[in-house]
C-alpha cells in the first residue's frame, strides 16, 4: 500500500518536472485582449487560467491597454487556444465570448464588463 | 407592515435631511444596482459609515446624500444584498451590489481561499468552514469534515459500529442543532448517526456557530448550530466527480451534475456511494473488525427557480440506504440470532424532503415558507439486542421579516412539527424483563404548534443586538414552552468585536437512539421513570480581532467563553456499576464550561496557520455525586498548517490534534480512571492541473489507537463483554488517493 502512494507521488513529481521543463527557447509573444478587463478583480481569474494553460511560458498584465502579453512556446499553443481557455473561464476576448456559467465566478463588478454590458466604470470594484 | 415601511422611511429620510439641511453645502449623488443584471436597485440604504445620517434610494436607484466633513466612507445595503461599503472621494458614484448568495460564493473564489473563515459581521461567533478547508481533508462525510476545527469533537459511538459522534462545547451533538441551507434537519432519532448521511464532497459551506441559536428554528440549538449548504444548482459546475480509495480498500465514489433550463430554473442531481468490502482486525487483535462492512447509496435531488422579481424556491429531496455489518470476523448477516459468534448488523432508510419559498412584500419586507418531511427507519443488532426504531416528521415554518425603518427589524411567524418517534430494543439475553419499566417500546409522539418573534437593532457597522422569544406546546409533554434568547455584536474598536448571547433551550431526548453505542455492551439498562424534556441556559462571550499584515495579508485572533448550565437533563449514569447503566432524569447539577482560544495568521502569501486551544470543564451529578462528564478531553490542542504554490497548483495540508486526558466511566477492563493524552495527525498532498486534481493523504499519521478496544472480546455474550468504551482512535495509519474532476 504504501509504495502505491510512493509510485503516485513519483508520478505527480515528473509531472511537475516536465512542466517547468517547458520554460525553454522557440517562444512567441502574443498580445491578447481583453475588452472587459474592468479592473483588478479580473487578474486572478486570468492569471488562474494562464498557469494551467499548457505551453505558456510567462505573461503580463496590461490593465490600462486592457489586454494581457503573453510568451508562449511555439507548437505548443496558439494565441486562439489561450483566448478559447481565457473565455472557458469567463473572460471576454476580442474573439470569444466567454462561458456565461464561469461569468458568474468572476467579482460582480466584471461580470457586466464580461457579458459585454458597456456601463460607466463602478466605484466599489476592488 | 406592508404599506407603512416605505413611509415610515420616507418619513426618518425626511427628518434626517431636515437636520442635515444647515449643511446641505456639499453632497454626494449616486445611484446603486444590481452587479449581475445592473439594473437600479430601489429601497437600497445608504449611510455614512459611523453615522445615522443616510437615505434610501428612489424608484430609479439613486440617492443624494449630505455630505459633513469626515465622511468618507458610504454603507450601501439592500436586505437580499447585505452591506457593502465604499469610498467616496468624487460627488457621484455608481455602486454595484452582489446579492449575498453569490457575495459569499465571491469570498471563496475571488479573494484569498481560505480554509476557515472567522466571520467579524455576524452575530453568532461563526466559523466558516469552506469547500477550500474541505478539500484539504479526504473528508468522506460530515462527521470527517471538522478535523481542522477546535469548536467541533469527532469521537466513535462504539467500537462495533464504526459511527461517529460529535461533541459541541463539550456536550454531545445533540444538544445543538444541525440545519441544512436553514432548514432544520437531523433530528431525533437520526441525530445520533446523522454525520454519515451527509457526503463531505456535497458540501458547499459548513458554519458553525457557537452558543444558542436565534429563536426562528425551533427551542433546541443549546449549544450551537451546525448549518450546511449543499452545492446550488443555479451555481454549481456542470458535472464534477470524485473517487477515492483507501488503503483499508473502502471506495468512494460523489458525482454532481447541475442543469440550468434557463436563468431562473435548475436542477441538481448529487449521487454518492461508498463500499467498504474488506474486514480486518489490526486493532486489538481480539477477532473483533476495526470497521464494519459498509454500503451506502445516497441521492439528492433539487430544483431551484429565482425569479428576478425576488420569488424563489428551492425544493430538495433525498434518499439514503446504508447498511452496515460488523462484530466478529467470522460473522456473516445469515448468523443474525447466532449465540456463538457476536455480529453487529444496521439497515438505514432515510427520506428527506423541504421546500422553501420567498419572496418580496415590499422593498424592505420579505416573505419564507419552510416545509421539511423526514421518514427515518433504522433497523439494527447487536449480537441479541434488537433495535428498531422508525421516524416520521413534519414541519411547517412561515416567516416575515421586516425592516421597520432604518436600523430596526423585525422578524416573526409561526411554526408547527409533528414528530412520531418509536423505538423498540428487544432481547438482550441477560435481561429476562422488558427493557424499560413500561415495556420494551418507547413510542413518542409531539405536535408542536409555535410563534415566534424576534427584534434587530443595528447601529451602523457598530453594534447590532437581536432579542427573540418563542411560544410552543408541546403535546407530548403537555407543555408551554417560552424559549427567550439574546444576542449581540459590538464593534468597541476598529477591528475588534465583541459579541455575547444567552438563551434558554429544549430538548427531547431520545434516550436509546443517543447512547446507541451502550448496546455494544453487556451493560444492564435501567430506564425506570419517564424521561423529562432536557432544559438548559447557555450563555457565552466571544471577543475577535483581525490584524491587517498588509498584502491582503491578515491575523485574525478570537477568544470565547461558553456556559451551558442544564435544569433538568437525561442523565447517563455508567459510574454506580461497571455492569449496569442507568438513564434518570437530572438530580442536582450539571453544566459545561468551555474556553476556547483561536489564532489564524498568513505569515507569508500561500502559507496559513492556525493555532487553537480550548478546555472543557464539563460535569454532571451522577448519583449525587458530581463528576467529570466520561469520554470529553479536558483539553484540546490544535495546529493546522496549509501551504499551496503559486496558483495553487500544489497544496500540503498538515493537521496536528493533541486530545487531552478525558475520563473514563467505571468498565470491567483494565484501565480505569483516566485515559491518556494523545496525538492525532493528518495530512494530504493535492495537485492541481487544468481540469482535475489529484490527492493523496494519510490519517492517524502517528498510528496512536486504543489497545483494547472490545473490553471481553472472549465472550461478547457476557455481561463482561463492552465494546462501548472508546476514548482514542479505532482506525491505525491509513493511506488514501483521489481524483476530482471539474467540468465547468
Amino acid at each position: 500500500m504504501k509504495k502505491q502512494l510512493f509510485v503516485l507521488l513519483i508520478a505527480l513529481g515528473l509531472c511537475g518536472v516536465s512542466y517547468a521543463q517547458q520554460k525553454a527557447k522557440n517562444t512567441r509573444t502574443a498580445e491578447i485582449e481583453i475588452p472587459g478587463y474592468c479592473c483588478k478583480g479580473l487578474n486572478a481569474t486570468i492569471e488562474n487560467t494562464l498557469a494551467y494553460e499548457r505551453g505558456v511560458v510567462e505573461w503580463t498584465l496590461n490593465l490600462d491597454k486592457k489586454s494581457v502579453t503573453v510568451v508562449y512556446r511555439d507548437g505548443k499553443t496558439t494565441p486562439a487556444k489561450i483566448e478559447k481557455s481565457l473565455a472557458a473561464n469567463g473572460v471576454r476576448t476580442a474573439h470569444e465570448k466567454p462561458n456565461p456559467r464561469a461569468i458568474e465566478k468572476l467579482p460582480a463588478c466584471c461580470q457586466p464588463a464580461a457579458r459585454g454590458e458597456s456601463k460607466g466604470a463602478i466605484s466599489n470594484c476592488k | 407592515m406592508r404599506t407603512s415601511t416605505p413611509f415610515v422611511s420616507l418619513l426618518i429620510t425626511i427628518v434626517l435631511l431636515a437636520f442635515a439641511s444647515p449643511l446641505l453645502a456639499q453632497k454626494v449623488q449616486g445611484v446603486v444596482v444590481d452587479a449581475n443584471s445592473h439594473a437600479p436597485l430601489p429601497g437600497a440604504r445608504v449611510q455614512w459609515l459611523g453615522t445615522l445620517r443616510g437615505t434610501v434610494c428612489d424608484n430609479a436607484g439613486r440617492f443624494s446624500l449630505p455630505r459633513q466633513a469626515g465622511d468618507t466612507t458610504l454603507v450601501v445595503g439592500l436586505m437580499s444584498y447585505g452591506n457593502d461599503t465604499v469610498k467616496v472621494t468624487t460627488e457621484s458614484v455608481e455602486v454595484a451590489l452582489a446579492p449575498l448568495s453569490t457575495a459569499l460564493k465571491a469570498v471563496s473564489i475571488r479573494k484569498r481561499r481560505k480554509n476557515t473563515i472567522h466571520k467579524m459581521t455576524d452575530v453568532h461567533p461563526t466559523e466558516v468552514i469552506t469547500v477550500e478547508g474541505l478539500r484539504g481533508l479526504a473528508c468522506c462525510n460530515l462527521g470527517e469534515s471538522f478535523e481542522n476545527s477546535a469548536t467541533v469533537d469527532v469521537g466513535y459511538s462504539d467500537a462495533v459500529s464504526g459511527s461517529k459522534q460529535i461533541q459541541l462545547l463539550g456536550l454531545t451533538g445533540v444538544y445543538s442543532q444541525m440545519l441544512l441551507e436553514n432548514v432544520p434537519f437531523l433530528r431525533g432519532l437520526s441525530a445520533p448517526f446523522g454525520l454519515g448521511y451527509v457526503p463531505g464532497q456535497w458540501m458547499e459551506s459548513i458554519s458553525v456557530s457557537k452558543g444558542v441559536a436565534t429563536v426562528k428554528n425551533g427551542y433546541d440549538a443549546i449549544t450551537g448550530t451546525i448549518n450546511l449548504e449543499y452545492e446550488k444548482p443555479l451555481k454549481g459546475d456542470r458535472f464534477t466527480l470524485n473517487v477515492y480509495e483507501n488503503t483499508d480498500l473502502k471506495s468512494e465514489a460523489t458525482a454532481k451534475f447541475n442543469h440550468r433550463f434557463n436563468e431562473r430554473l435548475a436542477t441538481g442531481l448529487l449521487l454518492f456511494g461508498t463500499y467498504n468490502a474488506r474486514r480486518t482486525d489490526h486493532i486489538g487483535h481480539d477477532g473483533f473488525s476495526d470497521y464494519p462492512l459498509q454500503q451506502q447509496f445516497n441521492v439528492v435531488n433539487r430544483w431551484d427557480y429565482e425569479a428576478p422579481s425576488g420569488f424563489h424556491s428551492q425544493t430538495l429531496f433525498n434518499y439514503i440506504h446504508e447498511e452496515r455489518l460488523g462484530g466478529d470476523m467470522r460473522f456473516v448477516s445469515s448468523m443474525r440470532g447466532s449465540d456463538s459468534i457476536y455480529g453487529f448488523g444496521g439497515t438505514t432508510d432515510r427520506f428527506h424532503f423541504f421546500t422553501k419559498n420567498g419572496f418580496m412584500l415590499s422593498k424592505t419586507a420579505s416573505f419564507g415558507s419552510q416545509v421539511s418531511a423526514t421518514w427515518f427507519r433504522q433497523s439494527a443488532y447487536y449480537g441479541l439486542s434488537d433495535y428498531h426504531g422508525e421516524e416520521k416528521d413534519l414541519y411547517v415554518s412561515l416567516l416575515v421579516n421586516a425592516e421597520v425603518s432604518g436600523g430596526h427589524t423585525l422578524d416573526y411567524g409561526v411554526s408547527f412539527r409533528y414528530e412520531d418517534a418509536a423505538e423498540a430494543l428487544r432481547s438482550q439475553p441477560w435481561l429476562s424483563a422488558p427493557v424499560t419499566s413500561f415495556g420494551d417500546e418507547i413510542s413518542l409522539r409531539e405536535v408542536v404548534p409555535g410563534l415566534f418573534g424576534q427584534y434587530t437593532f443595528r447601529y451602523g457597522d457598530d453594534f447590532n443586538a437581536t432579542a427573540g422569544v418563542r411560544y410552543d406546546y408541546n403535546s407530548h409533554y403537555l407543555r408551554h414552552l417560552v424559549t427567550p434568547r439574546l444576542h449581540f455584536r459590538w464593534r468597541i474598536a476598529h477591528r475588534w468585536v465583541l459579541r455575547g448571547s444567552a438563551g434558554l433551550g429544549y430538548r427531547t431526548p431520545h434516550v436509546i437512539a443517543e447512547n446507541f453505542g451502550l448496546l455494544a455492551s453487556g451493560r444492564e439498562l435501567h430506564l425506570n421513570a419517564p424521561i423529562r424534556m432536557e432544559e438548559a441556559w447557555n450563555t457565552g462571550v466571544n471577543l475577535s480581532r483581525k490584524i491587517d499584515l498588509g498584502d491582503d495579508r491578515e491575523l485574525t485572533f478570537s477568544v470565547d467563553y461558553f456556559h451551558t448550565g442544564f435544569r433538568n437533563q437525561a442523565v447517563v449514569d455508567l459510574d454506580q456499576d461497571a455492569y449496569k447503566v442507568f438513564i434518570y432524569n437530572l438530580e442536582g447539577r450539571s453544566y459545561s464550561n468551555v474556553v476556547q482560544a483561536d489564532v489564524n495568521v498568513e505569515p507569508f502569501e500561500g502559507f496559513t496557520v492556525s493555532l487553537a486551544g480550548k478546555i472543557n470543564d464539563v460535569r454532571c451529578e451522577y448519583n449525587g455525586k458530581l463528576m467529570r462528564k466520561p469520554y470529553t478531553s479536558y483539553w484540546k490542542g490544535l495546529l493546522v498548517l496549509s501551504y499551496h504554490t503559486r496558483f495553487e497548483k500544489w497544496r500540503f495540508d498538515l493537521t496536528t490534534q493533541l486530545n487531552g486526558p478525558q475520563r473514563l466511566p467505571l468498565n470491567k477492563g483494565t484501565l480505569q480512571g483516566e485515559a491518556p493524552a494523545y496525538l492525532y495527525m493528518l495530512g494530504q498532498v493535492t495537485r492541481r492541473f487544468k481540469h482535475f486534481e489529484l490527492y493523496a493523504g494519510v490519517e492517524n499519521l502517528t498510528g496512536h489507537v486504543q489497545e483494547t478496544p472490545v473490553i471481553g472480546a472472549d465472550a461478547p455474550f457476557s455481561q463482561a463483554f463492552d465494546a462501548s468504551v472508546v476514548y482514542a482512535p479505532l482506525m491505525g495509519r491509513l493511506f488514501y488517493v483521489g481524483l476530482r474532476f471539474n467540468l465547468l
